[in-house]
Formats: structure tokens, sequence, C-alpha cells
């Protein structure tokens, strides 16, 4: 965060800075920002500035370096350098390299950062360094105060054999011409040294002290004490441009020329000195009046001036432009209206209201007949001006600017506190008022009010806008917004507000006729009947917006305690789109340091700010009118923005960025650094960075230039930083970022680690499952061999078995063919005794014995049939 | 030529069998008055006596009796009996033919009947023996 000490102020006529083109409205103001010990300096006395090849400002003080963007001022000095060998540099050299900052016995180059620093000592023992120049090979030539000069070839001094001057001289300053031709001005006259040819010759007087030579080649001058400042022209003769006594008072190292050849100088008494066409001027900034100014800058519209105890003064343009008329100097401005014959109404507080056309400005207050000197709104209609107050309405004569009537509640005003005046396109006239008061006078002239229910009776009609499509829209406090078409109600809509928030301060319709109100709670967007709120968390800059007006090109303007906001029209677009609840849009402030009377604009007044007719918008404040010229706002952005990589912050370690930044392995937290160079308007910046480019998610930068990383994994990042210019793209800036993995936390390490664990698991189970194998088939063939052997006796069973049951079955066998056969035959014998009976003679036995023995013997044979079955039971087991 | 007939023994240790047989052999004419033994040792003791020249006996043997059994006895009958004349058919229930094999080990055995002995097998021996059996 900075807090730049800053100061507008209108300048006096005889300004030296006459850097705007003439508005017959608006005059020209400038900004002055004072960078000293309280907002980043180390300490406010600056011995030398100068601007490197990369656009940083560089700033000397007895505290050390100074390295300046425009908006955050970054101190080298030896405790957090310690490269640098001394705390004070006295003078800056610019060079091809960059710039050579000379101390008492060592020098160091500055581009972006200190690249090299260089001891001295050698030569600087009993004198100190006065000149220094860069030669094309890069080899540097350093002049002392002992009138030696040295050459610094490869890091060795050597002493420039032909430099022999014939008296005893100090050598003052060196200017280089082209053709290897070098200036050497001296206390005993002024030199030119043939570089190429080693030769060197007087070309003045030696009884010339020639103090300082500055200027281009073409435009060469010369300072001395004695004969002032002298213009030294090819032939060099010199031509006296200013008499000494007419800048005895000059400080000789703040001589510069700037680019129209104008000639600057700090006085060594009070303020600055300006030559141009051989007139003296002096002028003093009432900010710097007590310091003297040791160094100059002119660059473009910018003055940079290094200060004797105020450290850096920037002096430059304001962005906003305030009105020069004494009248209105300081004053807390309220409605601001804009007629149709071009002239502007400017309503104020407690001072009556103005007319300015043409350049000129016309008062009128409550001694011309106006109602009170307190103005809240003002309209015109048919060639009257209207002015809104509490006490009522003053009717104005457009032509004659004179008071010639009033509206109050005799005539029919809910209330004589008057909100809000409007003519809209049916050319009725709208009159919003305190208790429900909505009123208007048709084409005709004839009044009419609106009647509201009583729930009404004491609501606040504070803003009013006509719709594209005729409609009137009214914002209320409390109540929400009113929808009226051809003088009837339709409906009364409530905001999703919170009471305190409920404040409709104005209305505004965009090209795709979506609505906008200003609340005190942000900015609530309807659009296809549904409401949606831009909020401080999404980038307004103050919960209260008092105006939204769109300029002639791309932007919207909204006003609030803070100031005046830009909007691109795209970012507003954006928003409508988003579902994201981290919305940030990207904006523009406009406050007192680009030129703000005060950054604290006025609401709860109709009009709250306007765009008039040639694109400028005015801001009503509390100390005045700020007026800004928005017709040109992207034609001020020349060329791409300076962003620069800074450095890499480890702990204490720092390092500058080149082109990729790499994190030690075991960092867990870094800071990456970088600028923005800008010293025209740092605001019109918006920020954001990513680490992933997998998300869509930018997040949003404030204020500062660092960025703070803690515990990015081990990977390749990129770090994407997006520039936006009044919420358009300038850029999207990369750098890599490597997070270095801890030996531990290396893919290569992990794959290895798995590798081997996998291994080591692979071979210890396999010995595991060796050993099992080996048990469990040795196991296995205990287990089989007994197994066997078991198998073996069984089978030794068995087979006994086997035999034993042999043995019965060759018995059943036996049986069957002897036993069983026996009674079978012999029941067959008698069976067949008993068939041939008749026959037979011999029997000697009766045919029932013989069939009685037959049936015995079936007996038998049953009994041994039953005998067999028996045994083969007895089998089964 | 004789003119001696022989005479039949029946050996069977089952007495139905021993009944049924001589009645067969009275019916086929072979022997009106068959001698029956229940026990092959009082056959033998029967047969040693009349181990002379002229004397001829067809005996129809059981092979498994209990106290001795057919092949005894015609061990014993070979060993013991020099010059009676002496044919043997055994009769058996036995389907076994290993004993019909071994009953051709002895020269006695002219023939392997299987029970129960039938009418027509001994008109067929009839006509077979011719005039061993003196007709």
């Amino acid at each position: 965060m900075w807090t730049a000490t800053l100061f507008s102020r209108v300048l006096a006529a005889d300004s030296p800075l006459l850097l705007f083109k003439d508005s017959s409205l608006v005059s020209t103001n400038y900004v002055m920002e004072i960078w000293d010990n309280t907002n980043g300096l180390p300490q406010n006395a600056v011995y030398a500035l100068e601007k490197d090849k990369s656009g940083y400002l560089w700033i000397a003080t007895e505290e050390g370096l100074v390295r300046f963007d425009g908006i955050s001022p970054k101190l080298f000095d030896k405790e957090s350098y310690p490269i640098m060998q001394e705390q004070t540099y006295y003078t800056f050299f610019k060079t091809a390299s960059g710039i050579w900052g000379t101390a008492d016995r060592s020098i160091a180059l500055l581009d972006r950062n200190i690249l090299k620093v260089i001891d001295c000592s050698e030569i600087t023992d009993q004198t100190w360094i006065r000149a220094l120049v860069e030669l094309d090979s890069g080899d540097l030539l350093i002049g002392t105060q002992s009138g030696k000069i040295f050459q610094l070839k490869d890091d060795q001094f050597t002493q420039l054999e032909f430099w022999n001057p014939e008296r005893k001289l100090e050598v003052q300053n060196f200017f280089l011409l082209p053709d290897s031709k070098l200036l050497v001005g001296t206390t005993a006259g002024l030199y030119e040294l043939d570089l190429k040819n080693e030769s060197m010759r007087l070309i003045s007087s030696e009884d010339l002290f020639a103090q300082k030579i500055f200027g281009e080649p073409g435009s060469i001058y010369v300072y001395s004490s004695k004969a002032g400042i002298s213009k030294l022209n090819e032939r060099y003769e010199m031509e006296q441009i200013v008499p000494s006594n007419q800048i005895s008072d000059i400080n000789p190292s703040s001589l510069i020329l700037d680019g129209e050849k104008r000639i600057w100088a700090g006085s060594t008494t009070k303020g600055l000195i300006l030559i141009q066409n051989g007139i003296v001027n002096r002028f003093t900034y009432p900010e710097l009046a007590n310091y003297t100014i040791r160094k100059i800058i002119k660059e473009k519209d910018n003055l940079y001036l290094g200060t004797l105890g105020k450290g850096l003064a920037i002096i430059k343009p304001a962005k906003v432009s305030q009105l020069s008329y004494e009248a209105l100097r300081e004053k807390n401005i309220k409605a601001i209206f804009q007629a149709t014959d071009s002239s502007v109404w400017i309503g104020t507080r407690s001072d009556g209201v103005h007319r300015i056309k043409d350049g000129e400005i016309h008062s009128l207050n409550s001694t011309d007949g106006l109602l009170q000197n307190g103005v809240t709104t003002i309209g015109s209609w048919k060639d009257k001006i209207y002015v809104g107050s509490s006490t009522g309405i003053s009717v104005i004569d457009q032509k004659s600017k004179k008071v010639i009537g009033k509206i109050t509640e005799e005539d029919g005003l809910k209330s004589n506190y008057i909100y809000a005046v409007y003519k809209d396109s049916k050319d009725w006239l709208w009159i919003l008022t305190r208790y429900g008061g909505i009123h208007y006078f048709d084409q005709n002239g004839d009044f009419h009010q609106i009647q509201l229910s009583d729930n009404y009776s004491n609501t606040s009609l504070i803003s009013i806008l006509e719709l594209k499509d005729k409609q009137i829209v009214i914002g209320s406090m409390n109540q929400g917004i009113f929808w009226i078409q051809d003088g009837v109600l339709i409906k009364n809509q409530s905001l999703p507000l919170t009471p305190g928030e409920n404040v409709v301060y104005c209305i505004y319709q965009d090209e795709s006729d979506d609505l906008w109100f200003g609340t005190h709670g942000g900015i609530v967007l309807l659009k296809d009947e549904e409401f949606k709120i831009l909020r401080k968390s999404n980038g307004i800059k103050s919960q209260s917006v008092y105006s939204i007006t769109a300029d002639t090109k791309d932007g919207v303007w909204i006003t609030n305690n803070f100031g005046a906001q830009y909007f691109a029209k795209s970012e507003l677009q954006r928003f409508k789109e988003t579902g994201d609840e981290d919305f940030f849009a990207s904006t523009t402030v406009y406050n007192k340091s680009l030129g703000m009377p005060n950054s604290e604009a006025n609401g709860l007044i109709f009009p709250s700010s306007i765009g008039d007719f040639s694109g400028n918008i005015w801001i009503p404040t509390v100390e005045g009118v700020g007026v800004i010229d928005a017709s040109n706002l992207s034609e001020n952005v020349i060329g791409p923005a300076n962003f620069r990589w800074d450095e890499l912050n480890l702990g204490d370690q720092k390092t500058p960025i080149d082109d990729q930044i790499i994190i030690p392995e075991g960092v867990r937290m870094f800071q990456v650094s970088f600028s923005l160079i800008d010293f025209e308007n740092p605001n019109q910046y918006s920020l954001f960075y990513r680490i992933d480019s997998k998300t869509e998610q930018w997040i949003p930068i404030k204020d500062q230039r660092q960025l703070i990383f803690n515990g990015l994994k081990p990977g390749e990042y990129t770090l994407e930083v997006k520039v936006l210019r009044y919420g358009k793209l300038d850029s999207i800036q990369t750098i890599p970022i490597q997070v270095t993995a801890a030996l531990i936390e290396t893919t290569a390490f992990k794959i290895s680690f798995v590798i081997i664990i996998l291994l080591l698991l692979y071979f210890v189970v396999k010995y595991y499952f060796n050993i099992q194998m080996k048990k469990s088939l040795e196991s296995m063939v205990d287990k089989r061999t007994l197994e066997l052997s078991r198998t073996n006796e069984k089978l030794k069973e068995a087979v006994k078995e086997i035999e034993d049951q042999n043995l019965i079955l060759k018995e059943i066998t036996w049986n069957q063919s002897h036993l069983v056969r026996a009674p079978l035959t012999k029941a067959m014998g008698i069976n067949m005794l008993l068939l041939n009976y008749p026959k037979y003679s011999t029997v000697g036995k009766s045919k029932e014995e013989l069939e009685k023995e037959l049936l015995d013997t079936l007996k038998e044979l049953d009994k041994l049939v039953k005998d067999t079955h028996s045994k083969s039971e007895n089998l089964k087991k | 030529m004789t003119d001696t007939k022989p005479t039949v023994l029946i050996i069977d240790d089952d007495p139905g069998f021993l009944f049924l047989h001589k009645i067969i052999v009275k019916e086929g004419k072979l022997d009106p008055n068959p001698m029956t033994f229940i026990d092959a040792r009082m056959a033998l003791e029967h047969i040693y006596p009349l181990d002379i020249n002229s004397t001829k006996f067809l005996i129809f043997l059981d092979i498994n009796m209990p106290k001795m059994n057919g092949w005894k006895f015609l061990e014993e009958l070979e060993k013991n009996v020099k010059r009676a004349d002496i044919k043997v058919i055994m009769v058996t229930s036995s389907l076994s033919k290993v004993e019909r094999e071994k009953s051709k080990e002895f020269e006695a055995v002219i023939d392997f009947w299987e029970k129960p002995m039938e009418e027509p097998q001994v008109i067929a021996l009839q006509d077979r023996l011719g005039a061993w059996l003196g007709e």
C-alpha cells in the first residue's frame, strides 16, 4: 500500500506548465505527488535522479538508492543489498549499459537492479569522481577532482596517457560527442579529447571554469559561474545565452535541456529557473516553497523534481480537470445540469446556482430571487430552468437568467422538499418530492399528481428516468421503484436490499435496455425481470453509488464517496453474464490523485453527474466540480503496459527474475514481485493473477506488487498476470515457475522407491513361498507317504479281505455246485421217477412217499439257499 | 469171452440218490439188483475180498462224500485192487470242469455223469459196454 501525499492546485496564468489545450469551460490543473520518508523513501535529500533503460526512476538519497515504478518505491541499501559498497551515491551518469552511480570510492551500474559495483578506491585516494562516460567499447572514462582521467577496461584502471593538460586543474564533467570525441569541462578550460587519435586540445580560454556541459549534440550549453550559460557551436565558439548575474543563484548540477529546448535548473535559494529563448523565468510550487530543487527530469508532460528536504516531487497534468471559476472554488457542489443551449447549470449546497456558458459564469442566489441558496435538483422545460431546493422550485428564464417564478406546496406539490425535476420526451415536466409526491406538468402546462396509496404518504421520491419504451421509472427511499406509463402508476417494485441499503440514488438504462440502479447497497441490475447486485466485493469502490453515467465511448462512470469509478461497458456485460459470486470487475478510480478537487462526490441530488454534449463527465464533489474528458481515455494509452518481473524472494534471499523462476528444494514459501512502471496513471490498471491455468478463476491483485506463494507442491507452473487498462486487456504476462522437489519428493525418487519396495516385496514373498513351498511339499510327501503306507495297509487288508471273500465266494460257489446241486439233482431224480412211475415197477415206494421225499429234498435245497444267502450277507462289511 | 456179469455198485452218501439210482439201474435193465453203499469205505471192504481175475465191478461213484470222497476211493482202489475188472462212472452233482479232468487220471473211470442219473444214459451205457456186461 502506498499513501502518497497529494496536492493539487489550479495553476496561475503565468505557470510554466502550460501543458493542456485551453478550454473555454475548463481550465488546466496539475497534480503533484510527493514521495518522501513518509511513503517509501528512506530519507528526504535527493542527490541524483535518473530513469533507467527499463523505465524505472532511480533516486539517490543519503540512505541508499530507491528504484521507483510510479507506485511503489523500492529501497536498495547496504543492509538489504550487500553488493553495495557504500550507502550514498552522489551523481548518476546515464549510459548505454544503464545508470552509473558514483559514490566516494565505488561506482554502481543500475538497470532494474544493481547490476555491478566496482571498487574505485585506487583512483579516489584523496580525491573523488567528478565525471564518468561510457564509450562505445563499453569501457569507462572516469575524471577526478584531482584532474586525472582513468580508463576502466576489464575491471582494470589505467590512467589516460594522452590526457596531459599543462595546467593544474580539476575535471568537472564530460560530454560525449559523435566520432569518438569527448568534451572535458575543467576548472581551467574546455578540452576536446579525440579518443580515436588519442589526442587532446584546449578549445576555450584556459580561464574558463567550465562547470557544466549539458544539452544534446547540436545544442550544447556550457555553464560557468563567471560567464553564465553559453551555447557552444560546432566550431566550438561560445555564444552567451544568459549572463551570470541573472542566474547567480543557479544550481549547476541541476541544469537540463528539455525536449522543447528549454533550459531548466533549480535555484539554490528558491524554486525553479526556466530559460526559454534567453528569457529567464522563475517560479515556485507552493508545495515546495521551502525546499531547494537539486535534480530535474522533464519528460513529456511530467516533471520530476529531486529536492533537498521534500524527497521526490512528480508534477503531472491532472486527468481530471477543475473549473477555475472563483465563484465555484472549493464550493460544495450539488446538482449539475446541461440545458439545451449547452449552458451548464451548477447547483451548490449553500451558494446558489451558477450558469456557465462560453467561459463565462453567471451566479444566482437568494438575493437574485432564488427561494434559497441550497440546490437539490436542476431541470429545464419550455426554455426555463427549474432549480429545486428544500423549500420549493425557483423558475429561471433561460434567456434573461432571471428568477421569474416558483412552484411550491401552494401550487399543489405534496412537499416543498424537491428531489428531482425531469423533462421527458412527451415534454412533460416531472417533479418528485417528499411525502409521496409524484407530479407532472403535461405538454400543455396542466398540473397533474399521481395518486399513491397511503402506504407511500411518507415516501421520498428521489430519482427518475424515462426508458426507451417511454415508461417512467422512479426511485425512492425505502420503497423501491415505481413504474408509470402514460401518467398512470403501473406498479411498485421493491429491490432485494436491506432497509438501510434501500435507497435508489440513480437509474441507468444500458444499450440492451437492462436497468441498473445505483443504491446505498451497490448497483442493482434488473435484467429479464431478475435482480442481481454488484457489491463492493465485486469491485465497486463503495457500497453507495450516487450516479451512473455512460460516456460517449466504451465506458460507464459511477460516483461515490471515493471519487469516480470507470467501468468499461464490457465489464458490466461480463457481470451480466457471470454466475460467479467472486466476480471482480476491472475498474479505474479517478480520485484526488488524478486531479479530482476532492475524492468525495455528492449524492442524493438530481442529476448527480452528467455527461455533457462534448463527452465530458461532470462530477459534483464536496470541494468543487471535477471534469473528466472521457472521450480520449484510450488515446492516452501509448504502447503496451511496461510490465517487469522483478525479484524472487526466498526468505532473506533476493534474486532478480529473468526468464524463469526456480524454487529450490525444501522451500515452501516464496514471493514474486513485479513492477508495472507508469508515472502517468497507475490507477488505470487492474491486475489479476493465476498460477493454475486449468482454472478460469483469476485472482484480483489490489495495490500490491508482490505475490506470495505458500505450499506449492513440486512441479512446473506458469504464473500469469493479466493486465487490464480501463477494463480492457492489455497483456497477460507469464513466467514459468519450477518448484524443485526435494530428493524424496522427486518423481524419479518416488518411482525408484516404489520399485525397490516392490522388488523387496517380491523377494520376500518369493523367499517366503520357497520355504513355505518346501515345507508344504515335505509335509505333502510325508502325508502322501503316510497315506500310501496306510493305503498299502488298507490294500493289504483289502487283498486279505478279497482273499477271504474269495474264499467265501468259492465256498458259495462250491456250495452252489455241490451242496445245492445235491438236493437239486435229487429232486430232479425224484421228479423223473414220479414221471416214470407208471412205467417203473421196482420203485418200492408209493407215489405219495416219493412226493413227500421230493418236498423234503426241495426244503433241504431251500435251506441251503438260505444258508448261502446269509453267508453272502456276511461278506458285506 | 466171459460169461460173468459185473456187479453194479452205487456209492453215494445221500440215501435218496442211492434209492433213485438203484431204481434207474434196475429199470435200465443194467442190473436187477445193484448194491448200494452210503460210505465209500464200506464199498472198498466189499470189493477187496472179491479181487480176483474173473470178477467185474461197474461202480457208479459219487465224488463228494464226507468220510471218504470219490477220489480217495479211486486212489485206494487203484492201490489195492489188482485183478478184478473194474469200470467206474463218476456220478456227481458238481459242475466242476476240474473234477471232470481229474477223473481222466484214473484208468478205471470210463465216464463222467451229472446227477441225476437218467434211464437213457444207462441204456446207452449198455450199448457201449456190450459184451463186457456179459449179455
